[in-house]
């Protein structure tokens, strides 16, 4: 007969959980809210060890994206900087409005005095581009950490494209900029690893009868980033969307567009949950919008929105951006650069969020993550090192953000 | 109760409606459990699948009370035909227990392996202490290892974003 345990059982059944294995406290923590994971970084060195690790940030992110994202999902805007919890105005609960929406105070990334412009969001940090002195930020709005990071030799202002995305063959953070003014013409492109801190150029050539259809960041979403676009090969112009995959640097053109009646023209691109989203009706007095959750060819587009909004009191935007969903199939828009509703296409109403507006406004939504602009090392002068078992060494360095 | 002695292993086996298994406790309590129940075990499946002559399995590391109520756990998500809404209700009933028997299930679930009472032991837990301070944390878990005032001064200071 086996007596096939290993363990001993020297534990009695009162033994608490200090003498957990690792593992076990490991899947409790996963299950946790980003605040309370937050709060028990104070635990003790042991919590805060496991918490910090980056491992454990990419788990507790892999369980959330499986999971109900929405709840983890906020809205973050410049000028001024400003966060939405954008769910709170679907409440229903009286009061709730101006919790929906908090300012920054963080000296590093007040924007007052250089201007940021979103480039792009991805697994909780938000990487932005920094007018006044070339180069970019990536910050974290849930845990604040933020991270300046140098521009390229080859940086433009008014370079045409920018986009930031997850390489998951490398385990990195990219950012992508094309050199040129015309979008990627010229195929050049500079790419920026996060985990070598560099730059370095690369050609990426884009077929001759494609083209951008305007100035823009791309889409991240399943490892590439995604734009509307042209091609030109035909008769009549036909809508596609051009991707650049940032395992392979290349550009492509692989995914198909909805099939569709009438004066429509794709518009812009977006992400709906876990799904790619088109849009169509920006300036128009309608909106459609169709979801993918395939990639590839073979993937095929359902139609999400269709609605118009000819006669509607009070309604006279000229523009309208889609940002964010709530679960009960709201659309919170950014209108006219400068102001952001909720929209409800069921009874025609909206509501406005108590956001202010400097100048105009860009917006993005970002998931409330433990993933750090630094990856692997922070620095920091607390625990100096840490021997939990994990194999995770802090560095001691000095105390900057840089 | 038995399962009948096999003269040769050569040929196969009969299937034996409802096989028992026998689990031995750490204090010598023994418990039945249906083959099919303990199979929600992955400990004990790849035990039955190497010993498959013996039905007497010794658990030296789970108290009688404890093992008692994983095999009723067992038994029940064993059980055809119950409903997820049921199931889940049941559930609830299940870990309705004080924190200290809780994390006994969790421990014995985790060296039973047995995933769907870990993950519901460990969401129960993670659902009680989401809501609580460090100093509650020390206390429900019984951590004894200080910082510093410094240090957890600092650390409070850094992540001053969960505690607004």
């Amino acid at each position: 007969m086996k007596g096939a345990f290993a363990e001993s059982s020297g534990t009695s059944a009162s033994a608490v959980a200090e003498s957990f294995a690792e593992d076990i406290l490991i899947e409790i923590l996963l299950r946790l809210p980003i605040k309370s994971l937050g709060r028990f970084k104070c635990v003790c060195k042991r919590w805060w060890s496991l918490i910090s690790d980056r491992g454990f940030a990419k788990s507790h992110l892999e369980r959330l994206k499986a999971g109900d994202i929405i709840s983890s999902q906020r809205i973050f805007k410049t000028r001024p900087l400003e966060t939405i919890n954008y769910e709170l105005l679907d409440g229903g609960i009286g009061g709730e409005d101006d919790r929906a929406v908090v300012k920054f105070h963080e000296p590093r990334m007040d924007d007052s005095s250089w201007p940021l412009e979103l480039v792009g969001s991805c697994d909780g940090l938000v990487c932005l581009s920094v007018m006044g002195y070339s180069g970019f930020v990536l910050y974290n709005p849930t845990t604040k950490k933020c991270r300046n990071l140098p521009s390229s030799d080859h940086f433009r202002p008014d370079g045409f494209l920018f986009g930031f995305g997850y390489d998951s063959r490398s385990d990195d953070y990219k950012i992508v900029q094309s050199k040129g003014r015309n979008g990627f013409e010229d195929a050049q492109v500079v790419i920026f690893s996060l985990k070598s801190g560099s730059w370095r150029t690369t050609q990426a050539k884009l077929e001759s009868h494609l083209c951008l259809y305007e100035r823009g960041d791309g889409v991240y979403w399943k490892g590439a980033l995604h734009w509307c676009g042209l091609d030109r090969s035909k008769e009549k112009a036909e809508d596609v969307i051009i991707s650049f995959d940032l395992s392979e640097e290349k550009l492509q053109q692989l995914l198909r567009l909805p099939e569709v009646n009438g004066d429509i023209s794709f518009e812009g691109l977006g992400v709906h949950g876990a799904n790619l989203f088109v849009y169509h009706g920006s300036y128009k007095d309608c909106f459609q919008a169709w979801i993918t959750s395939e990639y590839g060819k073979g993937g095929s587009w359902t139609k999400l929105y269709n609605f118009t909004t000819e006669g509607i009191s009070g309604y006279s935007f000229w523009r309208k951006i889609p940002v964010a969903y709530t679960r009960s199939g709201k659309i919170v828009f950014q209108v006219d650069v400068y102001r952001t509703i909720m929209f409800n296409p069921e009874d025609n109403t909206y509501k406005d969020y108590p956001t202010q507006c400097r100048h105009d406004v860009e917006s993005t939504i970002y998931m409330e993550t433990l993933i750090s602009p630094y990856l692997d090392y922070e620095p920091s002068r607390i625990y100096s090192l840490c021997t939990s078992g994990l194999g995770l060494n802090v560095l001691v360095l000095s105390f900057l953000f840089s | 109760m038995s399962s009948p002695p096999s003269a040769s292993a050569s040929s196969s086996p009969p299937p034996c409606p409802k096989k028992m298994i026998t689990l031995r406790s750490s204090d010598g309590a023994t418990f039945e459990i249906e083959e099919t129940a303990a199979l929600q075990s992955k400990t004990l499946e790849n035990m039955i699948h190497e010993n498959c002559a013996s039905t007497l399995i010794p658990v030296p590391n789970i108290t009688g009370e404890v093992l008692a109520r994983v095999v009723e756990f067992c038994s029940k998500h064993a059980e055809a035909g119950v409903d997820d809404e049921s199931l889940g209700a049941w559930d609830e009933e299940f870990v309705a227990v004080d924190h200290t028997t809780l994390f006994d299930y969790i421990r014995a679930a985790n060296f039973l392996e047995i995933p769907t009472l870990l993950d519901l032991g460990c969401q129960t837990v993670a659902d009680m202490i989401k809501g609580k301070t460090p100093d509650e944390i020390k206390k429900t878990f019984k951590i004894t290892t200080a910082c510093t005032p410094e240090e957890e001064e600092e650390v409070r200071g850094e992540n001053q974003w969960a505690f607004e």
